[in-house]
């Protein structure tokens, strides 16, 4: 018998716990089954358990590492994945009631990696509905209600990824798979106190995914550790000849955690954010400091956010094109979700083109700027999570909107969002590092020297 | 030169709207309408702001097209 809390245990903590006996993957999938189906429901972070496909996951890996057949640091180890991951066997939602029975036949690539990697796939995941994109304006915008934040149920889990990320918090998951078009990796991470890793566009398959934003759309981990993040992250990404987007990337490797780093800062991101945020923040800066340098930067002057926000909705009024046209959006759970992309459908295609022509020319800029450093770095967002019950516009100031997720998400770039400490009603805060498109190693190896340094991403809640 | 909907009198929201109007107005509450309104009038700022980034004919967008040829 093991002391370790496998609750809130690390991959590589679980691991080792499975090698020497301590914990076998039938016990740990079932210990996280219950946990799931008591405070994960309770959260509204579950749409499904896939409990006989995880049990069935779960022995096949104790034959094997019985039988001395090793497939690495995931076998055995238990996750959670957003319900817009198609498994064959059960519902694939999208988050969204009119889509409550819909079942695909097909298994996303990711959820095939995994698989073949020996991870135990224990639920799929509650998010916002279609990942956000017809414009939800409060938590209650799910088929499973209002995801509730694993720290506080009374406060928002962030989204869209809201399930992944409150069901790491809780202990319910060792890690869980979480997509990104603008922020629904890194706002459920930051807001829930984990770690969320968002890859170069095009590093992991999208293939199996929910589209909402083709050019836009990313998938990547969220985790406790940078650690564990980067472990799921070497399984996920690579190219994928039925996804013509991952065949371009650059090949990254290991950074080790020793060198001296450059890093960026843009207070810009952050001097309107919550107080408690910017303390925070300057924390994490003093810590940056003691391994690397620390200088101020300002980002290239571009309209990020309005382009960034012109590729989504064109590209989401598009793949939901007959959605709306068909009257079905009108089953949606959030009031405003239901007339959410009509304007969408008036977008003229040369505003898309120029939305697509500025992320060129400033992806070129933002080159330029980020071949300096290691990573820019900034608050993740400049609040802690909102309410359950408020709109997002009386919590949320829009004039702290923080400027480096549309340049990051409208650019393809990496960025990992990690625990910086606690601010208003007790909740998280998080940093974000920033890197070069395909540098994920380096921003990897910055996070992960700052968790060294640093014990936010040990926190859980009681 | 003005466009259709200036040269009508319209703006470009009020035609944008119009638009929307004509092929699902009666499905739409007028809470949904003011919304769908309020949405049009965001998107036009956008573009508003991304028009004011001078742009060159050599700025391409980044698309990359191949032509499909098939296996056999």
């Amino acid at each position: 018998m093991t002391t370790i809390d496998l609750s809130f245990a690390s991959v590589r903590e679980l691991g080792k716990l499975i090698r020497a006996g301590a914990v076998s993957p039938v016990e740990l999938a079932e210990h996280f089954l219950q946990r799931l189906d008591t405070i994960g429901r309770s959260l509204n972070a579950v749409v499904t358990l896939t409990t006989e496909l995880a049990m069935e996951q779960a022995r096949l890996a104790e034959e094997e590492l019985s039988a001395g057949v090793d497939r690495g640091p995931l076998h055995g180890i238990p996750y959670g994945a957003k319900d817009l991951l198609a498994v064959p066997g059960y519902p694939t939602t999208w988050g969204a009631a009119p889509f409550a029975g819909r079942h695909f036949d097909s298994e996303a690539t990711v959820v095939t990696r995994l698989r073949e990697a020996g991870a135990i796939l224990v639920a799929k995941l509650a998010m916002v509905e279609l990942a956000g994109g017809f414009g939800y304006e409060q938590p209650n915008a799910a088929l499973t209600g209002p995801g509730r934040n694993g720290w506080d149920p009374n406060s928002w889990a962030g989204g869209s990824s809201s399930g992944s990320g409150a069901a790491v918090a809780s202990g319910c998951v060792p890690f869980a798979i979480g997509t990104e078009t603008w922020g629904s990796i890194h706002c459920p991470a930051a807001f829930n106190g984990i770690t969320g890793l968002r890859p170069t566009y095009g590093r992991v398959s999208r293939r199996g995914a929910m589209a909402l934003s083709w050019t836009m759309d990313k998938i990547g981990p969220m985790g406790r550790t940078v650690d564990d993040c980067e472990t799921v992250y070497n399984f996920i990404a690579g190219p994928d000849a039925n996804e013509p987007t991952t065949l371009n990337g650059r090949t990254g490797g290991h950074v080790s955690t020793e060198g001296s780093f450059k890093f960026g800062v843009c207070r810009g991101a952050f001097e309107n954010a919550q107080p408690e945020v910017i303390a925070n923040t300057e924390s994490a800066i003093a810590v940056l400091a003691e391994f690397g340098t620390v200088e101020e930067i300002e980002l290239p002057s571009f309209p990020w956010d309005e382009a960034a926000s012109t590729v989504v909705i064109a590209e989401a009024a598009s793949a939901f094109e007959d959605f709306v046209i068909d009257g079905q959006s009108a089953g949606l759970t959030a009031p405003e979700d239901r007339a959410g992309l009509y304007h969408g459908l008036t977008i003229p295609a040369v505003d898309y083109l120029r939305a697509l022509r500025i992320r060129r020319v400033g992806g070129e800029a933002m080159d330029r700027l980020l071949a300096k450093y290691d990573a820019i770095v900034a608050p993740t967002y400049p609040n802690v999570a909102s309410p359950i019950d408020l709109l997002f516009s009386t919590y949320f100031d829009r004039e702290q909107r923080h400027n480096l997720g549309g340049v990051g998400n409208l650019c393809g770039l990496p960025s990992i969002s990690v625990p910086s400490g606690f601010g208003e009603r007790g909740l998280p805060t998080g940093l974000e590092f920033l890197g070069r498109a395909y540098d994920e190693d380096r921003i990897l190896a910055a996070a992960r020297a700052f968790q060294i340094r640093t014990n936010w991403h040990t926190r859980h809640p009681s | 030169m003005p466009t259709n909907s200036e040269s009508s009198g319209l703006t470009p929201a009020d035609a944008r709207i119009a638009e929307i109007e004509g092929r699902f107005g009666e499905r739409l509450t007028p809470e949904q309408r003011a919304q769908v309104r309020t949405r049009i009038e965001r998107t036009i700022a956008l573009s508003v702001a991304m028009h004011a980034t001078p742009l060159t004919n050599a700025d391409e967008p980044e698309i990359v097209f191949a032509p499909y040829r098939g296996k056999s």
